[in-house]
């Protein structure tokens, strides 16, 4: 057996070498590749020393096991003198499975005539291979999951975080399954229900949506900012079905459903229940493997992601479903969050109603006692004043009917006697103004209120010659108010509009119920003013209401105004109109 | 007429307006100024019928109007006054007729004269 000097030309150094001793695989080659020395490692690391092959291995069969040539390398550490090394080389071992290397050459010399030649070494790095890869792949499943942790973490809404769920189970850059579907459990049915799924149903759909996709180059928090924002669930056929799809918790039998019970991930792949799969969910599930995870919360199940590569047919690996089920986890906390939130955003609204609410109320009370107060000092003014307007009024009406006074007196005492009266009109409708009217809001039909007010107040327009009619709807107008005090001030209001026209004015009166506001109206069929007149009249009347000399058109307003409606003038098609007018929204809360 | 009407409020001019009113009319007419005036002239002048105020100084009409019923459920009597709420009052159910205080008297007149069918 020759002896080979190998040299590091670095330092310089030169040893003598028996290959056989080295405690790695390795040979000794010449130039062009012909094989001078194996030691019994490489042929027992190839596997090649158990029929006798230890013999006839060849740096050609090196090159055959490495996948890969290395002549070249070879000859020119031979020519050159130099040492080279070759990393990672991935190569299938014939016993099955990959194995990575780094090879080492370098020079050597024959040491009977000095021909050089080339030592190569073998350095297997498959362990550490094999732990770079875990670390690879743990590492890019943590940024996965970081990335859609970020994501959940940003919003509060529950179909943002299913969208974003299922983005992240089906982009490339996230699991890369080809469909997920969302079922959430239904406590009070004890049902799993479809909420959501994204994913083809077929090859068809799936070039569709694909080659729709541009996420090249993107990761997986951009591609889901983008899709949650233009993505939607109802286009495609698989989120339709999976809405129609509902499985009882009760049937024990279901793999679907039993993961639910189980609380554990699972891959289906058998006939049987892939088959049962398929039936139950009418033949959405249909894929040759189907990967379920439960969505996990804090003592409880809320529902399941279900997963597959119904397109692709690509295997789902044991880390695949380990994947899905850490998902599960991230979606399932995501989701009870959210809907924590929304019960707590709830219960915040609720709240503030309450509290709007008691506002109101507060408002209420003060209102209701200024007006007792109001009502009460009113009461009792008036009583003072009736008394000497009694006497007044009474004298100048024994001194009218006197045949003693000129006839000069006798005017002035009717003057005095016309103005007693009127004032004492003014005390009657404050008196019914002061009444104690009951502070409750009643639920009335506000056109039924109308017609009632517009019969008691007929014979105030047929005392002046005027007329007076009711045109309602047939269907009732709801409305919630104090029902006494707003009839009175209706009541306030057409007695005066009969006063404050000339005889042979027609007048009519509707109640209207459009979609914003309740409201009565009243205008003028016939009379003899013009249509300038009318309107100038109607108008006038209106704008005075706040400072009429007339208290009962103030009475009027004042009992509208107390449970939000309007007193207004507005002209429409071409018609002078007085309204009533409460808000729907403002009457909505009673 | 020889009807006596007996006029009883605290307001001396009411008292000279109902007074010169119901006289012109044909009515006897005897007032009093207090509760306690009321019931000594319906013991001594015996009236047909009593127009009686309710709030008068000291007891006031609906206390005279127990009193007086009391003594005569038959005497007809008129309340008057510048309150409309004492209808409400039941106590003022014992009267006959009552009618709130007014300038124009043509109301009162015709309760008396229902009362007294003249």
């Amino acid at each position: 057996m020759p002896e080979f000097t190998t040299r590091q030309t670095s330092v310089g150094l030169k040893a003598r070498l028996d290959i056989h001793r080295l405690d790695l695989p390795a040979l000794i080659v010449a130039s062009g590749g012909y094989t001078l020395s194996v030691n019994r490692k490489l042929t027992k690391y190839f596997g090649a020393d158990q029929h006798g092959a230890g013999d006839v291995f060849s740096f050609q069969n090196l090159q055959e096991h490495l996948g890969t040539s290395i002549r070249e390398e070879v000859e020119r550490v031979i020519a050159d003198g130099v040492s080279v090394e070759i990393p990672d080389i991935v190569f299938t071992h014939s016993a099955g499975g990959g194995r990575r290397a780094n090879i080492l050459l370098s020079p050597a010399t024959i040491a009977d005539d000095h021909t050089r030649c080339c030592l190569v070494l073998l350095i297997d790095s498959t362990n550490a291979w094999i732990i770079e890869k875990k670390q690879s792949a743990t590492k890019n499943e943590l940024a996965i999951v970081s990335q859609v942790s970020a994501q959940l973490g940003a919003t509060m809404e529950t179909d943002e975080i299913v969208k974003t769920i299922l983005i992240a189970v089906t982009a490339r850059e996230g699991l890369g399954f080809n469909r997920a579907f969302l079922m959430l459990i239904d406590d009070s049915r004890n049902e799993l229900r479809g909420h959501h799924a994204i994913g083809p149903v077929d090859a068809d759909e799936a070039g569709q949506i694909w080659g729709s996709i541009p996420d090249e180059g993107k990761d997986l928090k951009s591609i889901i900012s983008s899709y949650i924002r233009d993505i939607r669930f109802d286009e495609t056929s698989s989120d339709r079905a999976i809405r129609d799809l509902v499985l009882s918790l009760n049937e024990a039998d279901n793999p679907v459903t039993r993961v639910a019970s189980g609380r554990t991930p699972a891959l289906i792949d058998d006939a049987e229940s892939l088959h049962l799969v398929q039936t139950l969910s009418n033949g959405l599930f249909g894929a040759s493997e189907i990967a379920i995870a439960p969505l996990n919360a804090k003592g409880s199940v809320l529902g399941l992601i279900v997963a597959d590569n119904m397109i692709t047919g690509r295997r789902i690996q044991e880390c695949n479903i380990d994947q899905l089920q850490m998902f599960a986890n991230q979606a399932g906390l995501a989701i009870e969050g959210s809907r924590l939130y929304e019960n707590l955003q709830a219960k915040i609204k609720e709240l503030k109603n309450v509290n709007l609410e008691l506002e109101r109320t507060h408002r209420q009370i003060v209102q209701i006692e200024r007006l007792s107060l109001m009502g009460e000092m009113t009461y009792r003014i008036t009583h003072e004043l009736r008394n000497p307007l009694t006497i007044i009024g009474g004298f100048a009406s024994l001194l009218l009917r006197s045949s003693e006074i000129p006839d000069s007196d006798r005017e002035r005492a009717e003057i005095i006697w016309t103005e007693c009266r009127r004032v004492e009109q003014q005390l009657d409708a404050l008196l019914d103004f002061s009444k104690s009217y009951s502070d409750d809001e009643d639920d009335i039909d506000f056109s039924l209120l109308l017609s009632d007010v517009v019969t008691m107040v007929q014979s105030k327009f047929t005392q002046t010659k005027n007329s007076l009619h009711y045109r309602g709807t047939e269907t009732e107008v709801p409305l919630r108010v104090r029902k006494d005090l707003l009839m009175h001030g209706m009541f306030c209001l057409l007695e005066l509009l009969s006063e404050i026209a000339g005889p042979g004015v027609d007048w009519e009166v509707t109640s209207v119920n459009p979609t914003s506001e309740i409201r009565a109206e009243i205008y003028v069929t016939s009379s003899s003013m013009s249509y300038d007149e009318s309107t100038d009249l109607l108008r006038r009347f209106v704008e005075h209401r706040a400072s009429t000399s007339d208290l009962r058109l103030s009475l009027a307003n004042e009992a509208i105004a107390y449970d939000g409606g309007e007193l207004g003038f507005e002209i429409r098609e071409n018609r002078p109109i007085i309204y009533v007018a409460f808000s729907m929204r403002e009457n909505a809360n009673g | 007429m020889d009807k006596r009407i007996l006029i009883v409020d605290d307001e001396e001019n009411i008292r000279k307006l109902y007074s010169a009113e119901l006289s012109a009319d044909g009515f006897q007419i005897m007032t009093a100024d207090s509760g306690e005036a009321a019931i000594q002239s319906i013991e001594k002048d015996e009236p047909d019928l009593v127009v009686l105020d309710i709030r008068m100084t000291g007891r006031d009409g609906i206390d005279i109007l127990k009193s007086l019923k009391e003594r005569n459920s038959k005497l007809p009597v008129v309340l008057n006054s510048a309150y409309g709420t004492y209808k409400d009052d039941f106590n003022s159910w014992l009267a006959d007729a009552y009618v709130v205080k007014s300038s124009d008297l043509v109301e009162l007149k015709t309760k008396i004269r229902e009362l007294l069918q003249v």
